[in-house]
């Protein structure tokens, strides 16, 4: 534990950020719609069941944020990279934090001045360290009736006595000897705990199930590959005809001589939202497995689809492909959230969808029914000249289409998405969603693959590059290195995004590709952090930085807010980005070694980047473990 | 990615590695897989392995130039492979056994040597027989 004060420092391109904030806070007219939000307690993953990450309160505002101080920070001892979120809840009238660390998945208590109060180390098999495709993460834990609920990357679900740390159940629901691991949240729903697997990478079969919260036994299982008695759907309830059919998730796999829904990706690696009045829980299935698209003709069914279910039977109310025989690595895992429907907006029950997809677009579905309500691009789209309202299907530009043993330039957005796993945020206060958006285009040449149970299963060279397309719609900062001859999108975009017009409010430029989530609060702040260690709190209504503090190593984790035991609101971050976003930020973070080529202290259990240059000044890499930091006001 | 998968971020971090500030449009031609580099030897024992080294997936985890990414680098024991590769590690490596021969192992660890070397084979289409790219 050590304490430190904020470092105050101007970013980078705090400059170019501001000159680029338009001064548009929502929309003329109607008030926004009035979401779910949060109070004293971070008792899920997103804040709220319906993904707001949206706090009442307003201690900390928009006229004091400035002057925001870090109150404790606590290392974790663990250098992989630290995504998710801490949960705060009451425990016998205390408020109580609840730490999850990336493998081996340790569950650290902490009372809110940061002491330790307990860890529960759980055993979880060494050899989902080999088969996580992309650091060891986890996205955090799920609090209901004294139980912290999460995943191990080994295949299992614990619940873990809140009051003592003792172990309450543990349940194995994954194979990790087939590649399968667990890295996502679960969420809970009454007495059901619905989680679901990662690894669509590594040729497995995506599913989620629902687990009794009291003794952690399957209640049910639904796979999102394969005939509809295992997808659980009764596909002619979807809302389009393009979706509507028998047995979609095994004939839409054309592979001639093969049965690729059997390895066909679609995990459920992101998040889960739940709409108490719908009864549903919402969740978005992965790409489809194997890259190489030649190999799989078909929509690929059920890959890169939004899924609304009944969360005590499982079975499916609907379902709606976003992108259909995904060539791109257009994952739907995004998180799905829920609103009440603007001002209108007609839709059967008053609620909607809103989804950021990798794919760049920002969908509105009715939330009853699966139907597009509008979908727009965010980011620059290539691949796709819009999505049809009438059909739901994207209309694909020919040339973007991938194949095998040819390079395809130019798809925008790339695998990294428009937007990532980190979740937006949704503000009742300016009626606003907060995108950590990214601007990276690649190109793609599908290679063949075989199928080798617990490898990647991929085939696909890909080619990243900057945006150098700074013309297309949406307009975005542009980023002019010096001494060069041409600009490129930000690699970074904070993006204030208007529901009511489908178009940018403000957006503030970042160095490097926005890994971290966000936070909005009723005090007309938003925080978020960067990959090059940068946390913010900026204004949300114009985008205007309030206060910038530089941590040791870069954020891809989610920020909270709390009310801690002497009634003062806090604000609380993950540090820690690990080897694989570091591939973009100088390396891994926290390091390995030293800069004299010492051992550091920490456990190791993700890989060493190789070195690379870095995209942008990064911090010196001090770190030794990821970190938690808390923040209040002086 | 989940998305972001380590052969994605890797062959991203091979581009970037590249991309010495100012960037220009150039700077990012080269691909991940194929490195850009040319084709290096498309016939011989290192050709060979670099044709198993993407066929078996190697090239997923410890990736497409052995740089390391899901699991580590291991060029620098190139002449030591065999065992893990039959038997696989207690860390996530899979055994093979069954589904390489002895003279493979041989391939493998000639294309191990080559990496980093101007014999080493840098093509992507592993499926032909004499690959053209």
């Amino acid at each position: 534990m050590r304490r430190s004060t904020t470092i105050k420092r101007m970013p980078l391109l705090q400059g170019i950020a501001a000159a680029l904030a338009c001064m548009l806070a929502g929309s003329a007219g109607a008030a926004p719609p009035v979401g779910a939000m949060t109070g004293a307690e971070w008792p899920t993953a997103l804040g709220t069941a319906q993904g707001t990450r949206y706090s009442s309160l307003a201690q900390i505002n928009a006229g004091n944020a400035a002057g925001l101080v870090e109150e404790f920070s606590m290392p974790t001892g663990i250098r992989a990279g630290h995504q998710g979120q801490p949960l705060v809840v009451s425990i016998g009238g205390k408020p109580r934090m609840f730490v999850v660390t990336p493998y081996p998945n340790r569950l650290i208590a902490l009372d809110t001045a940061g002491k330790v109060v307990w860890t529960y180390t759980p055993s979880n098999r060494e050899y989902a360290q080999g088969v996580a495709c992309c650091d060891v993460v986890n996205r955090g834990a799920a609090y209901a009736a004294g139980k912290v609920v999460y995943s191990l990357l080994d295949g299992s679900v614990v619940a873990v006595d809140a009051s003592t740390g003792k172990q309450v159940w543990r349940t194995t629901v994954g194979a990790v000897s087939k590649g399968e691991t667990l890295t996502g949240s679960p969420i809970i729903v009454g007495d059901k705990v619905i989680v679901g697997n990662a690894g669509a990478e590594l040729g497995i079969r995506g599913w989620v199930a629902g687990l009794s919260l009291a003794n952690g036994k399957l209640v049910w299982k639904a796979f999102n590959t394969g005939p509809d008695s295992d997808v659980k759907i009764n596909a002619s309830n979807n809302f389009y005809a393009k979706d509507k059919g028998t047995n979609l998730g095994t004939s839409t796999w054309q592979s001639p001589g093969a049965s690729l829904w059997q390895q066909g990706g679609s995990t459920v690696w992101g998040w889960f939202t739940h709409d108490p009045d719908l009864k549903l829980v919402y969740y978005g299935t992965a790409n489809p497995g194997v890259w190489n698209p030649d190999m799989r003709p078909g929509d690929n069914k059920w890959s890169a689809t939004i899924f609304a279910r009944d969360p005590n039977t499982g079975v499916a109310k609907w379902a709606y492909q976003l992108t259909p025989h995904d060539g791109w690595d257009f994952d739907a895992m995004n998180e799905a959230i829920v609103i009440p429907a603007p001002s209108g907006v007609a839709t059967v029950k008053g609620k909607v969808l809103v989804h950021f997809n990798k794919n760049g677009f920002a969908y509105m579905l009715d939330a009853w029914t699966g139907r597009v309500v509008k979908a727009d691009p965010f980011v620059h789209v290539s691949w796709a000249s819009d999505v049809n309202l009438a059909t739901g299907q994207p209309t694909v530009v020919p040339a973007m289409n991938p194949h095998e043993g040819q390079v395809t330039p130019g798809v925008c957005p790339s695998p990294l998405g428009g937007k990532e796993f980190a979740p937006a945020a949704y503000s009742n206060s300016t009626g606003l969603f907060y995108i950590p958006g990214i601007n990276f285009c690649t190109s793609h040449e599908p290679l063949k693959a075989v199928y080798i149970p617990s490898t990647p299963f991929v085939g696909d060279d890909l080619g990243f590059s900057p945006d150098f397309d700074t013309t297309t719609a949406p307009s975005a900062p542009v980023i002019v290195p010096p001494g060069s001859p041409v600009g490129f999108r930000a690699l970074g975009e904070f993006i204030a995004w208007d529901p009511a017009t489908a178009s940018k409010a403000w957006s503030i430029a970042e160095a490097l590709p926005l890994w971290g989530g966000v936070l909005a609060t009723a005090g007309n702040v938003v925080f978020y952090g960067t990959l090059d260690g940068w946390f913010r709190a900026v204004d949300a209504r114009d985008g205007t930085v309030l206060m910038s503090t530089l941590f040791d190593c870069g954020v891809i984790g989610n920020p909270i807010t709390y009310v801690g035991a002497d009634g003062k609101q806090r604000v609380a971050v993950y540090s820690g980005i690990g080897w694989l976003p570091g591939a973009f930020a100088g390396g891994a973070c926290p390091a390995r070694l030293d800069g004299d080529g010492n051992e550091k202290e920490g456990e190791d259990y993700g890989r060493a980047s190789r070195a690379v240059a870095p995209m942008a000044s990064v911090p010196g890499g001090g770190a030794s473990s990821g970190v938690l930091h808390v923040f209040r006001l002086p | 990615m989940k998305s972001t998968t380590a052969f994605v971020l890797v062959a991203a971090a091979a581009v970037l590695a590249g991309a010495a500030i100012p960037l220009d449009r150039g700077a990012f031609a080269a691909t991940g897989v194929g490195g850009g580099s040319g084709l290096g030897p498309v016939t011989g024992a290192a050709a060979e392995g670099r044709k198993l080294w993407l066929k078996l997936n190697c090239s997923g985890c410890h990736g497409a130039h052995d740089e390391g990414g899901m699991g580590p680098s291991i060029h620098h024991e190139a002449d030591d492979v065999a065992e893990a590769v039959l038997q696989g590690k207690g860390e996530g490596m899979p055994a093979y056994s069954g589904r390489v021969t002895r003279a493979q192992l041989a391939y493998l660890s000639a294309y191990l040597r080559s990496i980093d070397t101007a014999g080493e084979p840098r093509f992507t289409h592993w499926w032909e027989a004499t690959p053209s790219r």
